[in-house]
């Protein structure tokens, strides 16, 4: 009884065993899909390409940006803007008296055509009205500056260079008349402060702002002790400071514009008729082509993420006109940066890809209404750099294009 | 004879431990065509028979195909019964393989009147797909593969309005989904998304099936059945990454088509039972591309019962099946040929509890199509069923 009793579950396990087995092989797929072996064709989507040049494309802007809470501040000319400098600096402490003194810019980068050595003549001129560093702008300032100039510097087109711990540092000494304004309470000097110009610039300086924990633009002082008679240096921090610019020839018309000053945007929309619905985007790129003689492209920055152009993309919401403010989805954001000026540039880049094709994606499934999207700088106020864009009329296939790679849905079942 | 029955026994196990080992694989590239590769379920006990299964009624058989056959269970009986299929595909330049394990069904019988009228709510599979393809190429790997299947429920009335009348008919609404999926898998460092597409047909509908048994004296039995043509209603859907979903196409019809059966079983002296089933549908109706012809279904089968005592050995208690099925699927896709298949199959009853539990497993081996439809299959099916049958529901007798 006990023997047969083994021998069933022995058979049991076997068949366990070899159901185990049998149950546990892998599949291995057919090869190919060749419809000379019958393979159903219809069951297998197709992989397309497609360049979408834009259907629709313009620029405007509105205010200027106001620059005084960004951590650089820019002087000097360079593509047609010219930039200048205010600055106010922490009164002196009472009591001391005031031998020399010296203002102190350190320089974060250059912005001009690197291959060229050279260097402008910056002036300082006290300014002749108040102003806020969160409002001043060229627009409302209106020169508000003694032309005569108190003091003058060589500023040369040199930056830090590779070493980020070297920071340059540009020293605009006072004469003994300046030092007297800086002495005297109630000059111009100390009520308003002092603006930095360089009319014959052939390029811009960037320095460090009093919005930068390091390296704030100072006015050092030597004053003399009375119970020691020994001079001692002191550095009032600058406590307003802004760069205000202008454009001294109105742009070119035509060609598509985005900076982080003159709030420059550009509005871009694309036809999608062409691609079947039931399509998914496997990539998309937006391709521009940038005017090299115009575009400012910041390099050299003491941050690598200061460098460039950032911009951003947002879908509008509605149709684009220009005499509203646009209506722009938040929910959804793609950023971009454009660190050369070599052609064809391709946004958004690996970082931000899955966001942009998401916006092509709903606008191809018709999930999303397709009213474009709205290209505009992400960092309003930082510095002076421009993107200038070959527009679709004036640029033979070198206008804003979509580069889209899809898979279509299969026709079965 | 003891030691004759030992060897049998351990023939059968080493059979099956033989096919197992083998390198074999499933589904079916012919899976693709249609709504699938139909199963012709009758029932696990009747799988061991080669398919035979229309008119042989026993008191622990639901008969899945033809409604007729629960009107004799004298007992409250439930029915569980699974498949696992695994198939070698060649064609002329290469080979894949395919399996696949799925529930066959389930059904609930209950006898209103013991052996007389019968009630029964059952869920069954009736078509697959199953396959796969790929290439890799440039570095992406590209795959389509069909998956899903349509199920039926039923609702079912058999009667045996005179003694060697069993009759029957079942409700059946059909439900399921066809889905195909394609996918290509990019290197990461091309930088593309992922391409994951899946189109699916979600069909539903109902159908009656109708069915008889009739017995000719004690040994013979005669069955048929037919289900008439029934359009089943398709929805289109296609999915993107599982997120975006397009449900707003047409919705089209599917046919299912006539189908007509005849069986016939023979029991020869208490132990043997002999029997033959022919099957057949108009899926040359059904406007399916690729399906140009009906499709038929010819099986034998014989089933010996050693009819052990109770306390017999459990072997002697078992009952061995053996059987063989030719089927024309009526496709001629993809090269114009019929596709045909045949499978030779083995199987056994084994009783739980005396009389009123068993659990049916068989064997099935096979070949689908030929070097001329470009596709060849081997294949092996192991079927499993098992059996409950109790009082539940039943009055007791009345005393007089």
């Amino acid at each position: 009884m006990r023997k047969n009793t083994s021998r069933r579950f022995l058979s049991i396990a076997l068949w366990a065993g070899a159901v185990g087995l049998w149950a546990c092989q892998q599949d291995v797929a057919l090869q190919g899909f060749d419809p000379n072996e019958g393979f159903d064709p219809d069951r297998r989507g197709r992989r397309e390409n497609r360049t979408l040049a834009s259907a629709f494309e313009t620029t405007f802007r509105d205010s200027i940006n106001t620059t005084g809470t960004r951590p650089f501040v820019s002087l000097g000319r360079f593509r047609g803007l010219e930039a200048r400098v205010l600055l106010r600096f922490a009164p002196v402490p009472v009591g001391l008296e005031v031998i020399d003194a010296a203002i102190l810019l350190r320089t974060n980068a250059v912005i001009g055509d690197k291959t060229q050595k050279t260097s402008f003549l910056a002036t300082v001129h006290e300014i002749t009205a108040s102003w806020d560093d969160s409002t001043v702008t060229d627009e409302n300032f209106q020169d508000a500056f003694d032309p005569m100039a108190i003091a003058a510097v060589e500023v040369r087109s040199v930056d830090r260079g590779a070493d980020t711990s070297n920071v340059e540092t540009v020293r605009i000494a006072l004469d003994s008349l300046a030092v007297a304004l800086v002495k005297d309470s109630t000059s111009l000097f100390r009520q308003n402060g002092v603006l930095l110009q360089a009319p014959n610039a052939t390029f811009i300086k960037e320095f460090f702002s009093s919005n930068n924990d390091a390296n704030i633009p100072q006015l050092q002082i030597t004053v003399r002790s009375d119970t020691t008679d020994e001079d001692q240096s002191l550095f009032l921090d600058v406590v307003e400071d802004a760069f205000i610019v202008r454009e001294l020839e109105p742009l070119p018309e035509g060609l598509l514009y985005l900076d982080n000053l003159f709030t420059n945007q550009v509005v871009l929309k694309f036809d999608f008729s062409d691609i079947p619905r039931e399509a998914q985007i496997n990539r998309a790129d937006l391709r521009i082509n940038l005017v090299d003689e115009l575009s400012i492209i910041k390099s050299g920055g003491l941050r690598l993420e200061n460098n460039g152009f950032a911009l951003e993309m947002r879908r509008l919401l509605k149709e684009f006109d220009p005499n509203e403010a646009p209506e722009l989805d938040n929910q959804l954001t793609v950023l971009g940066l454009v660190s050369t000026p070599e052609n064809p540039v391709l946004l958004p880049g690996s970082q931000f890809a899955a966001v942009f094709r998401r916006y092509v994606q709903e606008w191809v499934n018709e999930t999303t209404e397709n009213h474009g999207m709205l290209v505009r700088a992400i960092t309003p106020g930082f510095d002076v750099s421009r993107l200038v864009i070959r527009p679709t009329a004036q640029a033979n296939k070198q206008g804003p294009a979509l580069e889209i790679e899809f898979s279509v849905a299969p026709n079965f079942p | 004879m003891s030691a004759i029955k030992h060897k049998v026994r351990s023939g059968l196990l080493g059979l099956i431990l033989v096919l197992a080992a083998a390198p074999v694989h499933a589904g079916s590239y012919y899976s693709s065509r249609g709504i699938g590769m139909v199963h012709y379920f009758v029932s696990a006990r009747a799988q061991g028979m080669g398919g035979v299964g229309l008119a042989t009624p026993d008191p622990l058989t639901v008969n899945y195909l033809n409604p007729a056959g629960i009107a004799g269970l004298p007992l409250t009986t439930i029915n569980a019964s699974f498949f696992h299929e695994a198939t070698d595909v060649s064609t002329a330049t290469q080979s894949g393989s395919v399996t696949d394990t799925d529930p066959l069904g389930f059904q609930f019988v209950v006898p209103v009147k013991e052996g007389m009228v019968a009630f029964a709510i059952g869920l069954s599979s009736y078509s697959r797909v199953e396959f796969s393809n790929e290439e890799q190429r440039g570095g992406a790997l590209e795959s389509v593969t069909g998956e899903g299947g349509v199920q039926s429920a039923s609702l079912t009335v058999a009667v045996r309005p005179v003694r060697n009348l069993y009759l029957g008919a079942s409700l059946l609404f059909y439900f399921g989904s066809l889905r195909n999926k394609w996918t290509v898998d990019f290197p990461p460092e091309s930088g593309l998304r992922d391409t994951e597409n899946e189109n699916a047909l979600s069909v539903s509908g109902a159908k009656f099936r109708f069915g008889l048994i009739y017995r000719i004296g004690s040994a013979w039995s005669l069955a048929a059945v037919v289900a008439p043509a029934a359009n089943l209603n398709a929805s289109r859907r296609v999915t993107f990454q599982n997120i975006v979903e397009f449900t707003d196409f047409p919705d089209s019809e599917v046919t299912i088509p006539l189908a007509i059966g005849f069986g016939t079983a023979v029991q020869l002296g208490k132990k043997v039972l002999l029997g033959a089933d022919f099957y057949t549908q108009r899926w040359d109706e059904a406007g399916l591309e690729g399906f140009g012809d009906r499709s038929y279904r010819l099986a034998l089968g014989l089933e010996f019962s050693a009819r052990g005592g109770p306390f017999s050995p459990y072997f002697s208690r078992a009952a061995y099946r053996v059987g063989f099925q030719y089927r024309d699927l009526g496709l001629e896709a993809p090269a114009g040929e019929k596709v045909t298949e045949w499978a030779a199959t083995v199987g056994i009853g084994l009783p739980i509890k005396w009389s009123a539990a068993r659990i049916d497993l068989a064997l099935q081996a096979g070949k689908r199509g030929s070097p001329r439809n470009l596709y060849e299959e081997t294949f092996i099916r192991l079927y499993g069923g098992i059996t409950l049958g109790n009082k539940w529901f039943q009055r007791g007798r009345r005393r007089p």
